[in-house]
């Protein structure tokens, strides 16, 4: 190519030319080009409504209201419904406690199975060998699931892609297989007979305990969602390598978020074998736990606050009465409602409810 | 343009080489980097300009040389790491939070507490006129926009040294010249800019200095007008 046209393509001065002179320049920007990176379609922008600011009020009114309904519950119902919200409670601490870590990085989770059967056992044994209280062995359970989640999290978190997913499915079969294999503590695949609760009233311990543990997973969703350590694992969702970028520390945000969400499952587990009265591996370490968890996020919303409580009082409610109508064809049917969720609300029931302008955009949702 | 220069140079990059299995990227690599000023990084595509960026920020790892950001030694350092020394950086194509409002974009990576962080974020967004779409998700935003809310991204971390990969691509005149204002804004804050763009009437308008990368190596460094001047950098654009 000539020189001439070399000297078109640098045109230049022989020092920097000054730089647009005078304040913020007042043409209006462009409202929307279609060049746009982002594939995703969203929606569009509206003003949040003046409540949005007081949902934190509302959240504390409602939780009190709800919490003080379920304290009286036991004292005016059957214990079916005592029971059947005890699988509520649970569900609702399994799903909010898998979108702590999941819904709000990214990084899908298969290893609630394996806490939650890990706790079952530590507080089970805790029992059994008549080691320390039962309402600390619940505690010592959430510890010990926490514990084991800091110790495979440190490695698995520091990298990105599927390893965090296949390790966490390996973690529930390896943890079944050394519960299976040692007998001497464990009694293997036999199982854990624990005390029988004949009394109503210490049956009832185990109503309470779930109790708390869902209202404390549920002050802790809002506590993150609401939060900016809760904007930076959100920033992981989006957009790992530029949240790096950024100064974010996303190994430390990831392990943080995957310690808080491993505790819930782990003392869920330990009350749950308590209330069953028997544990055995093949139950407790189920991958259903899992795929329950996960299925109720995304039907309800995963990355929100409310969606995982919506989407466990529906789909234990709805899975009750389809296994009363159908107990065979109760799993045919709950995994097909699960692909027709994913196909047709890939946001679950918050952003149903946000398409249809029902509800507003926030973060307190 | 005006400018603080010291002697000291804020960043040092010495006998840098990366590979990326059977291509060379970077060779040998060296370049000093002058505080308070505009240094331009151009080269043909594929001469490893964006390696330059994500070696320095830490997003690839060097095989073999130094970097040093006043004086110290980031070659292995991890990007928050880098980040929180004092190098900020843009992509080439924005990387916004898209699932966040621009205003959450701000505050996820402010410093201090939430409270000064959602104050600068107001300011921020003041400055390039933007507050009214603060609660607008960044992937609703226009290119243009998200470049700017990119660039005062960048300030919530109050960087000494930013690094822009292609700013000028793909945005309109007027948004160009907003993001020029913006650069200006740095250099009188006595901040120290690294620019990469294929829009050569601005490289060379605003740069002090301008480095010329082609197949991975240095092949010019000096003032734009004893760069124009080189052969070398001819033959690069033109002569192969």
């Amino acid at each position: 190519m000539s020189g001439s046209n070399a000297g078109d393509v640098f045109r230049l001065s022989s020092t920097p030319a000054p730089m647009p002179q005078g304040g913020v320049i007042e043409t209006p920007l462009p409202e929307r080009e279609s060049d746009a990176p982002f594939g995703t379609p969203q929606q569009a922008s509206k003003p949040l409504p003046a409540w949005e600011h007081r949902l934190g009020w509302a959240y504390t009114v409602v939780l009190a209201v709800v919490t003080i309904g379920l304290i009286i519950l036991p004292s005016r119902a059957n214990d079916y419904s005592v029971s059947l919200t005890l699988t509520v409670l649970l569900t609702i601490c399994m799903a909010s406690s898998w979108n702590l870590i999941s819904g709000f990085t990214g990084y899908v989770s298969f290893g609630h199975a394996g806490f939650f059967g890990i706790g079952a056992y530590t507080g089970a044994l805790l029992i059994y060998y008549d080691v320390v209280h039962w309402a600390l062995a619940m505690l010592l359970a959430g510890l010990m699931t926490t514990a084991i989640a800091l110790v495979i999290g440190y490695p698995t978190l520091r990298l990105r892609g599927p390893y965090f997913a296949i390790t966490m499915l390996g973690l529930t079969e390896l943890a079944r297989i050394i519960v299976t294999s040692w007998e001497s503590l464990t009694f293997g695949g036999r199982g854990v007979y624990l005390p029988i609760l004949y009394e109503r009233s210490e049956w009832l311990t185990n109503y309470y305990a779930m109790l708390i543990l869902t209202v404390t997973v549920v002050l802790l969703s809002y506590a993150v969602g609401t939060s900016r350590f809760g904007l930076r694992l959100f920033s992981i969702r989006d957009d790992e390598g530029a949240a790096q970028a950024m100064g974010i520390d996303t190994t430390r945000h990831k392990l943080a978020a995957f310690a808080l969400s491993s505790f819930f499952p782990g003392v869920a587990g330990a009350i749950y074998a308590r209330h069953t009265g028997y544990i055995d591996p093949l139950a407790f370490f189920a991958v259903i736990w899992s795929i329950r968890a996960i299925a109720t996020s995304i039907l309800g919303g995963q990355g929100t606050i409310l969606g995982p409580i919506i989407g466990a009082v529906v789909l234990t409610l709805v899975s009750e009465q389809v296994w009363a109508l159908d107990p065979n064809a109760y799993q045919m049917i709950f995994g097909g409602l699960i692909v027709l969720v994913v196909l047709f609300m890939p946001g679950g029931l918050i952003a149903l409810l946000q398409r249809l302008a029902w509800l507003p955009r926030s973060r307190r949702l | 343009m005006s400018s603080t220069v010291s002697s000291a140079p804020i960043l040092v990059i010495a006998n840098v080489s990366k590979r990326f299995g059977g291509l060379q990227a970077l060779t040998d690599v060296s370049l000093t980097i002058k505080p308070g000023q505009i240094t331009g990084v151009i080269g043909p595509n594929g001469s490893g300009k964006s390696t330059l960026f994500n070696t320095v920020t830490g997003i690839v790892q060097t095989d073999s040389g130094h970097i040093r950001f006043r004086d110290v030694e980031i070659s292995h350092a991890a990007p928050d790491h880098i980040n929180r020394l004092g190098i900020g950086r843009t992509f080439q194509l924005t990387r916004l939070f898209g699932q966040m409002t621009a205003f959450e974009n701000l505050v996820v990576v402010g410093r201090g507490s939430r409270a000064e962080a959602r104050e600068r974020a107001e300011q921020l967004l003041d400055l390039v006129s933007l507050r009214h779409l603060q609660d607008e998700y960044a992937a609703n935003l226009s290119y243009g926009q998200q470049k700017l809310v990119e660039f005062i991204r960048l300030m919530m971390t109050d960087p000494s040294l930013v690094m822009l990969d292609e700013p000028f691509a793909g945005v309109n005149p007027t948004m160009e010249r907003r993001l020029l204002e913006q650069i200006e804004r740095w250099l009188e804050n006595g901040m120290t800019v690294v620019v990469t763009d294929h829009e050569m009437k601005i490289m060379m308008d605003i740069c002090h200095e301008l480095v010329v990368l082609d197949y991975g190596e240095v092949i010019a460094h000096g003032e734009p007008s004893a760069v124009r001047a080189d052969p070398r950098v001819m033959e690069a654009y033109f002569g192969r």
